[in-house]
């Protein structure tokens, strides 16, 4: 019993470092749910010491995906509720607690396509940058609805993840053109839209999202052409409230060089520095999409008021973890 | 009289970017023609001519966009034909090409090094500096700054899809210079630690437009917005004479294979991959152009095209105009 736990709990693991910082939020909060769901479902009571270390994790690794934070937040949240049962051996409140915030990405997913769908028109250029799982499911939404448009999109490096957007888009029969990033500003004359996706959306309306999103709203701006971003309410960030910070992430040179190639300019004394996202300001943020309807980016902290009262009540993850690693252990131990 | 080999292969590298910089182009081009002379065998003037005509055609049609290859090529070719009425062998219009080719080669390289000094003055100590592709002109500055003292860093884009950013970071490296690679979509972000933009051009135009490596006109706008300022560093032979007559700058847009494999675009037939090799940055966007003639503001690039091309630019008109008659009856 224990190998197996074991076995699922170093696979997730794995699979966190490998994609932990390539996939887009949303993907990476559907894995989490399902490995999670898979983890209890499987290995019962033993598996919760190991589901609190997966959580921590997840949220170490994607420190700035807010969806991850909240979902986790949630989660830990109602951790007396579903506890109660668990120490007498029973783990189904823990599952439907799970299967719970699953249902609720998803429905807000769809919820927040659907409303961003309208704003596409028949004959739209878009434009768009990294990969995004709310963009690609207004894409889809709006091609589901017979609209007749065309997609932009850079690679995005550092990850190249525009590259798995032009892919999956190509099954939707939309027409792709695919460039570097360094053509934006070359393109944008033929495009009217720019969608995105988000990361974070903070106080004050800004939206974090993958580096180059902030030029590419730049070069929008420029033009004036519209940027809409795509983001469910839970990637709304309540601690930027209270000043914090969203923390700049980074990443290794080994997503865009060779090993070899590496090797050789660091003995040259070459340095890199390889962000992953960057923070694009309201002025050039025509209108966010959620699944409770579009605003403006500077109405921001309505949603947030709507959503964790005023001044915003929020629990600390980290001390919600540590809080949670201690009843499950009094819960194993039983 | 066949093209030596020697002549193909400089054209073809230069077709295939063995060959890039649009001042290594350039000086190539010159030597290409240089070698062409050299290696003529027969006696015939005027078969001389059109040889030499067919050889400047030839390298004319290698890229599309840096102007500096049909400046370079101008140069020498112009100087024969200007004389041609007043020689009478092979010999003379063999050493007046020849000359012409070295001239312009020696030229080329003492621009780099005025370019380097004029700019160098510009560089202040503790400056941050951001460059994008892999320009010598650029470099020459940065590097001169580096030796009068001043303690600089630089950031280098990788410039996809060729990463010339790498030759960048190596070169300025190899000096013991601080260098930093970061990724093409970093640069809006990077903006805020950097004090000055130093990029190479391809081609300048009579509005002070820079035609430049893709990704330039988007660095300078982020420049901009930063009030960052933003240095085009520009031998006056990358100035296009045939823009003042209204001639747009050809964008070369280069094979898709050099962003994604070729098993890619096998495998995707319906992502349509583009490759524009340049873009063209609104002179708004530009501080100042530094050419080894001094530093212009960019909108005086008329300045330099009147004065370096002003020939051409008149031989064009001339071309044009209606004649005085035909003007008459048009009143």
């Amino acid at each position: 019993m224990r190998d197996h736990v074991e076995e699922l709990f170093s696979n997730a693991i794995k699979e966190l470092n490998e994609k932990g910082k390539i996939l887009s939020s949303t993907s990476l909060a559907l894995i989490m749910l399902s490995r999670a769901e898979e983890l209890v479902s499987r290995a019962g009571v033993n598996s919760l010491w190991y589901l609190a270390e997966y959580l921590d994790r997840v949220t170490k690794v994607r420190s700035s995906a807010i969806l991850l934070h909240n979902i986790v937040r949630e989660f830990l949240k109602r951790s007396n509720y579903y506890l109660e049962e668990a120490k007498e051996g029973n783990i189904d409140r823990v599952i439907q607690e799970i299967v719970k915030l699953r249902r609720k990405v998803i429905n807000s997913l769809q919820a927040l396509s659907a409303i961003a769908s309208k704003r596409i028109e028949n004959g739209d250029v878009i434009m768009t940058h990294g990969y995004s799982t709310s963009v690609f499911m207004t894409l889809k939404a709006a091609i589901k609805e017979g609209k007749d448009i065309k997609v932009y999109i850079s690679e995005s490096r550092p990850f190249s993840n525009g590259i798995t957007m032009a892919e999956n888009l190509e099954k939707l029969g939309i027409e792709v053109t695919l460039f570097v990033d360094s053509a934006m500003r070359y393109f944008m004359k033929g495009v009217n839209k720019v969608l995105l996706g988000a990361e974070a959306v903070t106080a004050n309306g800004a939206v974090v999202g993958k580096v180059g999103s902030s030029l590419l709203s730049l070069v929008a701006h420029e033009a004036r052409v519209r940027v809409l971003i795509i983001s469910s309410i839970m990637k709304f960030s309540p601690e930027t409230f209270f000043g914090e910070l969203i923390e700049e992430e980074r990443t290794t040179p080994n997503v865009m060089f060779s090993r070899s190639t590496i090797a050789e300019l660091r003995k040259l004394g070459v340095k890199f520095y390889v962000p992953v996202l960057d923070f694009t300001p309201p002025e050039y943020i025509d209108l966010i999409v959620t699944e409770r309807g579009i605003i403006a980016p500077q109405a921001v902290p309505f949603v947030v008021q709507e959503l964790y009262g005023w001044p915003p009540e929020i629990f600390d993850v980290n001390e919600l973890l540590r809080e949670f690693k201690l009843k499950v252990k009094e819960v194993v131990m039983k | 009289m066949n093209i030596p080999k020697e002549v193909l292969e400089i054209a073809e590298n230069i077709k295939n970017m063995k060959i890039r910089g649009a001042g290594r182009i350039a000086r190539s081009a010159a030597n290409a023609l240089k070698i062409a002379s050299e290696k003529y065998s027969g006696n015939a003037l005027e078969e001389y001519i059109s040889y030499i005509k067919a050889v400047a055609n030839i390298l004319l049609n290698t890229r599309p966009t840096a102007v500096s290859l049909p400046n370079a090529i101008n140069f020498v070719i112009s100087r024969l034909m200007r004389k041609k009425n007043y020689i009478s062998s092979v010999e003379e219009a063999r050493s007046i090409v020849e000359s012409a080719a070295s001239e312009f080669i020696t030229r080329s390289k003492e621009a780099l090094k005025l370019i380097g000094a004029i700019g160098a003055r510009r560089i202040e100590n503790n400056d941050t500096i951001l460059t994008h592709c892999n320009s010598s002109a650029a470099l020459s500055v940065i590097i001169k700054a580096y030796e009068e003292g001043k303690d600089i860093r630089v950031f280098a884009t990788e410039t996809r899809p060729k990463f010339q950013g790498i030759i960048t970071a190596k070169t300025l490296a190899s000096k013991g210079i601080d260098v930093t690679l970061i990724p093409d979509s970093a640069v809006r972000l990077i903006m805020k630690k950097v004090d000055k933009v130093i990029v190479g051009a391809d081609a300048v135009a009579a509005n002070g437009a820079v035609v430049n490596k893709i990704g330039t006109s988007q660095i300078a706008l982020a420049a901009h917005e930063a009030r960052v300022r933003v240095f085009v560093a520009a031998e006056t032979y990358k100035f296009s004479p045939a823009t003042v007559t209204g001639e747009l700058v050809v964008i070369e847009e280069r094979e898709p294979n050099e962003v994604v494999s070729k098993t890619f675009l096998e495998e995707h037939p319906k992502i349509k991959v583009r490759n524009p090799a340049f873009d063209v940055t609104p002179a708004d966007y530009i501080d100042a152009i530094i050419t080894e003639k001094g530093i212009i503001p960019p909108q005086a690039a008329i300045l330099i095209l009147k004065e370096e091309y002003g020939w051409v630019i008149s031989d064009y008109l001339l071309k044009i105009s209606p004649s005085e008659e035909e003007g008459e009856t048009t009143k």
